[in-house]
């Protein structure tokens, strides 16, 4: 499937929306057992769920022209060619996905078929099956509408909050952006346990049927769980303990085993590693730049750590470490720093301004002349660098 | 002050008020010199809205000439080792802070990232160069970038380390027209700086 920006169509006048809204307020109790929504359809105007509906296509029509909307073409196909393997040809119509420029992995589904990929995420997927098992996973949410059920749950028990932020989002938070939009709706889908549970049962099953190894599954959620443990940022370490780690969809220890249980009862199959790099290598470097402005060194070392341990993309891999070391400073950091500078040298792929930080490098451990080689080999390997003018005045003190 | 997320709605929205709103904490500065902070001044050749300094994001002073959301013009005085120029009010959220043994690519980083944390999308340097900040030895840096909107932005600015102290100021405006509206201007007043 080709990825499709299809503009949502304001499908409901506004007010129609927010009476099917409100109209459930009046109600003594809905139901919260709905069945699964059908491939292709629309829920009906006057529903409240046809106002659920309204308020998340006019968000996703502002991140439609939103920046840290990412639009790569063949990033796009690949993420929503795998969106629609877990999904099936016939509810794949029903699904946008969007790539967004946020360094925290995350995914979310929202009740109206917009589905959110973080480059966070994308960046700590080890391969194709991964990342499919939380597509599969989000889908499950879509496909068994827990975002209606979370809604009729919050009228019935008159939360207030919720309504609110549902109110708020619908009214356009323009300045809150995008993502405060977005963020006022994570309480739509903030899901109870039994969907959660019911989703990664539910996406389990959807994965493996679109033939990914089953094994996969519990590594994702394992692998976020030990990241967590090793963050500088003391609220994300206790997040392991509060089983928090995938903030919109807890994940606990309980979940993990459920999933390795069901994994063990399935023959292994190879994971697909080789399509997903290809397809994600270029973004690498940019992505890994990304997560280091979160200034969470401890995580990002244990995510370099892990991904120089695959043994792809060596240049690059070695180059960010050696920037995490650079701006961590703790003793010793300088030295490991240059390492790793030096390090990265060897490999083709290491980015050009892997010379410049090296000659940085260089010059504060006082080694003027290595420093000036290095300098002058970043200008070798890329002539239109910014900052040409200011390296020169380092290799050429007097300004000739 | 940055605004990185304003929506386009909101952008003409805020075109549209600016000629209505008045504050009594903003005075009229230019044309002429205006000092910033304790340590340096510039000079303006048009007149200039300027907002007192706010101590949570360490800086001295914000001027725009059409309002906040269509340029914005920085300074920060003398910046100390461990301080940040970015204000959260979550106190776990680990932010970039400022050193004195930074790099010139380094300063500019700084500044770049601790604006990426704020909410500039797309941040990117695109020029970096020596120059004089007043007499001290300064470096001059442009870049791109664009508000979570999806608006595009251009900034400049300039930087120069007075001992261990940062001074820094910075413009951004939407790149199609407002940018390119001021940079004259702008390139004036960086070109302006003298040390007091
Ligand atoms: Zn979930």
């Amino acid at each position: 499937m080709l990825n499709r920006f299809k503009p949502v169509l304001f499908r409901y006048p506004l007010r129609l929306a927010l009476l099917a809204l409100g109209s459930t307020a009046l109600m003594s109790c809905v139901s919260t057992d709905v069945p699964p929504i059908e491939a292709q359809a629309a829920p009906d105007d006057a529903t409240d769920e046809g106002g659920i509906w309204y308020v998340t296509d006019k968000v996703e029509k502002d991140l439609q022209t939103s920046a840290i909307v990412e639009r790569d073409p063949a990033l796009n196909d690949y993420v929503s060619t795998v969106a629609c393997r877990v999904t099936g040809p016939e509810y794949c119509k029903d699904l946008r996905v969007y790539i967004v420029k946020q360094p925290y992995f995350n995914a979310s589904m929202a009740p109206n078929g917009m589905m959110q990929v973080w480059t966070g995420l994308l960046l700590r997927a080890e391969n194709e099956d991964q990342l499919a098992y939380v597509l599969g996973h989000e889908f499950a949410h879509y496909r068994q509408r827990h975002s209606l059920k979370q809604w009729r749950q919050a009228k019935n028990m008159s939360n207030a909050s919720l309504i609110f932020s549902v109110g708020a989002a619908a009214a356009g938070a323009g300045a809150a952006g995008v993502l405060g939009q977005a963020a006022a709706l994570a309480r739509l889908y903030g899901f109870s346990r039994e969907a959660e549970r019911e989703s990664d049962d539910l996406g389990f099953d959807f994965f493996v049927a679109a033939g990914y190894a089953p094994g996969e599954a519990a590594r994702t959620w394992e692998y976020l769980i030990a990241e967590a443990a090793e963050s500088s940022s003391r609220r994300k370490r206790k997040s392991v303990a509060r089983a928090s780690v995938f903030a919109t969809h807890p994940v606990t220890t309980e979940r993990v085993e459920n999933l390795q249980a069901k994994a063990a009862a399935l023959p292994a199959g190879t994971p697909r590693r080789e399509a997903f790099l290809a397809v994600t290598k270029p973004f690498l470097q940019q992505w890994l730049e990304q997560d280091l402005t979160l200034r969470d060194f401890g995580s990002s070392l244990f995510l370099t750590n892990t991904l120089i341990e695959d043994g792809d993309a060596l240049g690059v891999l070695y180059f960010h470490r050696a920037e995490i070391y650079r701006l961590r400073r703790a003793d010793g950091d300088n030295d490991l720093a240059l390492a790793d500078y030096q390090t990265a040298s060897q490999y083709d792929d290491a980015p050009p301004e892997n010379w410049r930080q090296m000659g940085d490098a260089l010059a504060k451990a006082g080694k003027t002349d290595e420093a000036k080689t290095a300098w002058a080999t970043y200008l070798e390997k890329a002539p239109d660098a910014p900052d040409r003018l200011l390296i020169q005045s380092y290799l050429d003190p007097d300004g000739a | 002050m940055a605004h990185f997320n304003v929506s386009p709605r909101t952008f003409f929205a805020i075109i549209a008020l600016i000629g209505l709103s008045a504050c009594a904490s903003i005075s009229a500065v230019g044309p002429g010199p205006v000092e910033i902070g304790k340590s340096y001044r510039i000079s303006t050749g048009e007149v200039w809205s300027k907002y007192p300094p706010q101590s949570r994001t360490n800086t001295a002073a914000t001027m725009t000439i059409d309002g906040t959301i269509l340029n914005t013009l920085s300074f920060v005085d003398g910046l100390k080792p461990g301080e940040s120029i970015i204000y959260t009010s979550d106190r776990d959220k680990l932010i970039p802070k400022y050193r004195a043994d930074m790099s010139a690519s380094e300063l500019v980083d700084f500044v770049l990232d601790s604006y990426s944390a704020q909410g500039l999308a797309n941040g990117k340097m695109t020029d970096l160069r020596p120059e004089k900040f007043g007499t001290l030895d300064g470096y001059r840096f442009d870049f791109t970038g664009a508000y979570k909107s999806g608006l595009e932005l251009s900034g400049t600015g300039k930087i120069a380390q007075q001992g261990d102290n940062l001074h820094i100021i910075i413009f951004y405006a939407p790149s199609e027209y407002y940018y390119g509206l001021r940079k004259d201007e702008v390139d004036g007043i960086l070109a302006s700086v003298s040390l007091l």
